[in-house]
């Protein structure tokens, strides 16, 4: 294992540490809660206060968990990668191959820890009262068009703009400054495909999970934490998958600063798309974070309902 | 937002079932909406499964809902043939105005507009 792979890890365990310290400390957890009101567009009822801190630290930790133990299973495939004289010459990696490897473990061990921690949470006990939305729910409820199919695009993009270049230098129809297949690349790709599995997956599981409730308050700060969990999900891939078509952009540069002996038409073509990816890609991120993408839910699910006005106590319609 | 009482006189499943027609009466469920599951309803309200399956047989029974084998369970539009259709193109209006991102203040806005012209 490079060395640089080594402080990498060494970082991701600091880091992670810091974290699971703080989670511990009533102060750190209280500010952590006090911010959810206004970043949910709700209100905080004092009686939910103590669940809604537990269940927010359980995130936090989950996220921490998985991307730690994500790591620590990576290891053992960086020295298998670097020892294993059989792989081919292209396979036996370098430093920037094991980071990449790293930073695609510490994503989708982020994501499927915050995942497992939603999951595995015991269920709420409300009072004898008990409220349910009359509709049913689905993954669009709680996260936005953009975000949602921003990953699915990004991840698609990325994977096969990294297949795009693998066959192209194959191929040598364009030649290239660096060669651009690598161990890391591939290793990559396939992070950015299981990132977006699990997101597609377990998202739609979480969405499924019951919700008792004891007001329909309650059940906003559900929805809330729920929708906190589907977008840390759709987190992951939109990353891995920005970091893929980045590497790619990055091989169009390669490619254009290669004295082309032919097909310069080809290069010009690729290099113009890539730009106008890029810029298309940053238009859309820019739109997608103004509209608060994190009260979403709220538009779907609680049209018309401001938070303030939201009972505490679930009025009960008398049967006719 | 159904809510049931466990210590009413009235049983669970009667408290359900009144409460969904209450909805599709005054609106709030209108033509085409999907029910929860059978399973999930009753998880969430701390109920048995059959207790909203026998609520949901009797509206069903009642023409208030329908079910579409393994699609789900949708309110029925009611009405005459007009009012019907009218239902239908109201959920594919909400449904596409949600899709667009659009409010429920700037979608009735619209309609008040097209409704004016």
């Amino acid at each position: 294992m490079s060395a640089e792979a080594l402080v990498f890890i060494v970082m991701i365990l600091v880091a992670a540490a810091s974290v699971l310290a703080l989670s511990l400390v009533p102060a750190y957890t209280a500010r952590l809660t006090r911010r959810l009101p206004r970043f949910f567009g709700l209100t905080m009822p004092q009686d939910l206060e103590p669940a809604i801190r537990s269940r927010a630290v359980r995130r936090e930790r989950g996220a921490v968990y998985g991307a730690v133990l994500m790591t620590l299973l990576t290891i053992p495939s960086l020295v298998a990668i670097e020892s294993d004289p059989s792989l081919p010459e292209i396979l036996q990696e370098n430093a920037a191959a094991e980071t990449w490897l790293l930073i695609g473990a510490v994503a989708t061990g982020g994501a499927l820890g915050t995942a497992l921690a939603s999951v595995l949470q015991p269920a709420s006990r409300p009072g004898h009262l008990r409220v349910a939305r009359a509709r049913s729910v689905q993954l669009t409820d709680y996260i936005g068009g953009l975000e949602r199919n921003g990953a699915r695009v990004l991840v698609i993009t990325g994977t096969l703009g990294m297949l795009l270049t693998l066959v192209l230098a194959q191929s040598s129809v364009v030649r290239f400054a660096l060669e651009p297949v690598s161990a890391a690349r591939i290793a990559l790709c396939v992070f950015t495909v299981l990132a977006l599995v699990l997101f597609e997956v377990v998202g739609r599981r979480v969405v499924e999970r019951p919700a008792p409730a004891g007001s329909p308050r309650e059940l906003a700060w559900d929805d809330a934490q729920r929708a906190a969990i589907v977008r840390d999900l759709a987190g992951a891939p939109t990353v891995l998958g920005l970091f893929a078509s980045g590497a790619v952009a990055f091989d169009v540069i390669l490619m254009v600063a290669a004295p082309q002996p032919t097909n310069q038409t080809l290069v010009t073509v690729i290099a113009v798309a890539a730009a106008s990816a890029f810029l298309a890609g940053t238009i859309i991120a820019i739109v997608a974070i103004v509209p608060k993408p994190q009260q979403h839910y709220l538009r779907t699910l609680w049209a018309g309902v401001p938070p303030s006005t939201m009972p505490a106590v679930p009025a009960v319609t008398a049967p006719r | 937002m159904i809510t049931l009482d466990p210590r009413s006189a009235t049983p669970p499943f009667e408290q359900l079932r009144v409460q969904v027609i209450a909805q599709i009466t005054d609106g709030t469920l209108i033509a085409g909406t999907r029910l929860p599951t059978v399973r999930r309803l009753a998880d969430d309200l701390g109920i048995a499964p059959n207790t909203v399956a026998r609520a949901y047989r009797e509206l069903e029974a009642d023409g208030f809902i329908e079910t579409r084998g393994r699609n789900g369970t949708y309110i029925n539009a009611r009405g005459d043939a007009a009012e019907q259709q009218a239902q239908v193109a109201a959920r594919a209006f909400v449904d596409r105005t949600r899709q667009l991102g659009i409010d429920s203040a700037a979608a009735l806005a619209l309609v008040n507009a097209a409704l004016r012209s």
